[in-house]
């Protein structure tokens, strides 16, 4: 009986170790193709501008972009730019709107506020490229930082455009992040999309029926 | 010794449960499974497998959701997104998303659906070429052996490397892209260089002197003989042969620097010349469209300036006419076009005769007029993205051209035609 007890446990245990083992691969495995050269759980940060549902042609209503960040690295940003182009003949940037990601404010009794972004709607219509701006005069204190992300929405800001009169049925509009930036006070831990440390996903406007 | 064996069986059995909740653990960590295919799904974004197979179940969890997906891939080094719309799609099957992009030249680009069979529902797609292309938009033709059939047309956005955009109905076959500019030919051939600049101002010359000068059909004959041109006649032979028939102005070379004598600054390079509205000749035999629009939306950011009395007038969305392809004949101008547009749409219009710019002014469109939005507002126009900086007079029109008329309350900057008024 106690050979039969044994044998079985030994069954057991080998089984676990197997089961455990093909766990411990996949997880490798998932991390290895997942994540590429960046190492196993490493996750690069990702601004994407959301493409949204088709637009109809004849829609006056302003159209709504949300700007997502993924997760951002355990530094301060007090600094964070973007550059997005867009085509100013088909769409009209009308400004932004507030996002959910907020920055650090000691003073607030949350800790948190939201940014304010400078963007000049006027000249972005001009150039087809809005350059959206959040500075920190103070380097550090108003500062982006992970602990403020949120765990499923993290929405910087969104962006507001507006068809135009020349707008037609099958158009696409891309929009383009051609530069973003989020700064720390050291330039090595600053997240930049020329540097690869920081990921872009650009967004388009359809136009349906 | 039953004690002993429930013992036994009870510690083997803690054991087990220990195990299997590791590997629980382990496998949500993971994230194997349907779960972590659910939550990608949600993101919006997804890869495309190496097979290229996209399983029905996401499709149809893209249609009940009514979302918008990315489906990223990868083709020698040439990156694509397929974006699909759940209210697109009607059955939902597995589909092969794949596709084998072939670079044949810097102008020219090929790419295979690695589908057997259509999707049956529309989706766009997008390339990401690796270097950029000087052109606005491409023309996607069909390959059929050494015959190509134009579908499409791809808009070209990208400042550092060019985004390929185009709509796909038919997710069967290999297609070629070939950029559709001229500002894709040789410099020698459509840029005049030091002897063709004085060629151009012959041409100028004898233009003023005779309505059909013969410099300017040696012009049209060397854009005819573009390479470019070539390469793409199969592809585009519709679009190409109305730009050989109407293309018989001249493009800037950019090289003057002083006004002419209707007090226009230098074109840039590459746009065209002003045509005198005398020295234009009509001919009512050859018909081409353009697509035409109205728009007064910059009025809606500035409501606070506009005049008493005219809130009326101004459309709820900015829009006075929709977009649309309207029929001109050869040789008419911006503001022919506009009177006859205007007048079929029962559109209010009213213009004067500037002599000191040789071109009608535009003063009010649907009863807005100059100053009805502040001291720097009034009417400008614009084709193919361009603020002419000349009268609408003066612009002879080409097949193919897109004209938006638009209201500015602030001398062009809220419409991106301050460069057109010289600011």
């Amino acid at each position: 009986m106690k050979k039969k007890q044994k044998r079985n446990k030994r069954v057991i245990l080998i089984i676990g170790t197997i089961i455990v083992l093909i766990a411990i691969i996949a997880v490798i495995c998932f991390g290895y193709f997942h994540k590429g050269d960046r190492g196993f759980f490493a996750t690069i940060p990702t601004v994407t501008i959301e493409t949204p549902q088709k637009i109809n042609k004849d829609c006056t209503e302003i159209i709504d972009l949300n700007v997502e960040i993924s997760t951002l690295e355990e530094n301060l940003y007090p600094a964070a730019s973007f550059c997005i182009s867009f085509d100013p003949s088909k769409l009209e940037f009308v400004g932004i709107k507030e996002g959910t990601v907020r920055i650090t404010d000691s003073r607030s009794s949350s800790g948190y506020q939201l940014p304010t972004w400078s963007v000049n709607v006027e000249k972005s219509n001009e150039i087809g490229q809005i350059n959206l701006m959040y500075l920190d005069m103070t380097g550090g204190k108003y500062a982006f930082t992970k602990e403020a992300l949120d765990e499923t929405e993290n929405v910087l800001f969104h962006l507001c455009f507006r068809l135009r009169g020349s707008a037609k049925k099958g158009d696409i509009y891309e929009l383009c992040l051609e530069d973003a930036i989020f700064a720390n006070v050291e330039e090595e831990k600053s997240l930049a999309m020329t540097t690869n440390t920081l990921e872009t996903e650009n967004g388009r406007i359809v136009v349906g029926e | 010794m039953d004690r002993k064996m429930k013992e036994n069986i009870f510690r083997i059995r803690r054991r087990m449960r220990r195990i299997c909740l590791c590997v629980l653990i382990l496998l949500c960590l993971t994230g194997c499974g349907s779960v972590g295919e659910k939550e990608r799904v949600l993101q919006g974004r997804m890869e495309i497998p190496e097979d290229g197979i996209i399983s029905k179940d996401i499709f149809r969890q893209l249609q009940e959701e009514n979302g918008v997906i990315t489906f990223t891939g990868i083709s020698n080094d040439v990156a694509y997104e397929w974006t699909v719309f759940g209210s697109d799609l009607e059955a939902c099957k597995d589909c092969n998303l794949a596709i084998s992009v072939e670079k044949k030249d810097a102008q020219k680009i090929v790419f295979e659906h690695l589908s057997e069979e259509n999707y049956g529902f529309p989706a766009v797609l997008s390339i990401y070429l690796n270097e950029l292309w000087n052109a606005e938009s491409a023309v996607v033709a069909q390959l059929n052996g050494t015959e190509e059939t134009a579908v499409c047309t791809a808009s070209i956005t990208g400042s550092e490397n060019s985004i390929l955009n185009f709509p796909v109905e038919s997710s069967v076959g290999k297609y070629v892209i070939t950029p559709l500019s001229p500002a894709y030919a040789s410099d020698e051939e459509i840029i005049s260089t030091g002897e063709k600049e004085a060629e151009a101002s012959k041409q100028e010359d004898a233009e003023k002197n005779s309505t059909n000068g013969s410099s300017a059909k040696d012009k049209q004959k060397e854009i005819e003989t573009d390479s470019y041109l070539s390469s793409i006649e199969n592809t585009t032979k519709e679009i190409v042969s109305s730009a050989e028939s109407t293309g018989n102005r001249t493009v800037s070379d950019g090289k003057k620097v002083v006004q002419d004598e209707y007090l226009t600054d230098p074109i840039p390079e590459g746009k065209p010349m002003p045509v005198e509205p005398d020295e234009r000749q009509v001919d009512k035999e050859k018909e081409y469209t353009c697509t035409f629009s109205i728009e007064c939306s910059s009025i809606l950011n500035h409501l606070e300036d506009l005049a008493e009395g005219k809130l009326d007038e101004v459309p709820s969305g900015g829009t006075i006419l929709k977009a649309q392809t309207v029929t001109f004949h050869e040789g008419e101008s911006v503001y022919d076009v506009l009177q006859r547009v205007c007048r079929e749409n029962g559109i209010q219009m009213e213009a004067s005769w500037t002599p000191i710019y040789n071109s009608a002014y535009v003063e009010g469109i649907h009863n807005l007029y100059e100053f009805d939005c502040g001291s720097g507002s009034g009417w400008m126009y614009r084709v193919n993205g361009w603020y002419p900086n000349y009268g609408c007079s003066r612009y002879q029109l080409e097949s193919g051209e897109v004209v938006e008329w638009r209201y500015t309350c602030n001398l062009g900057k809220d419409i991106g035609g301050s460069n057109a008024l010289g600011n």
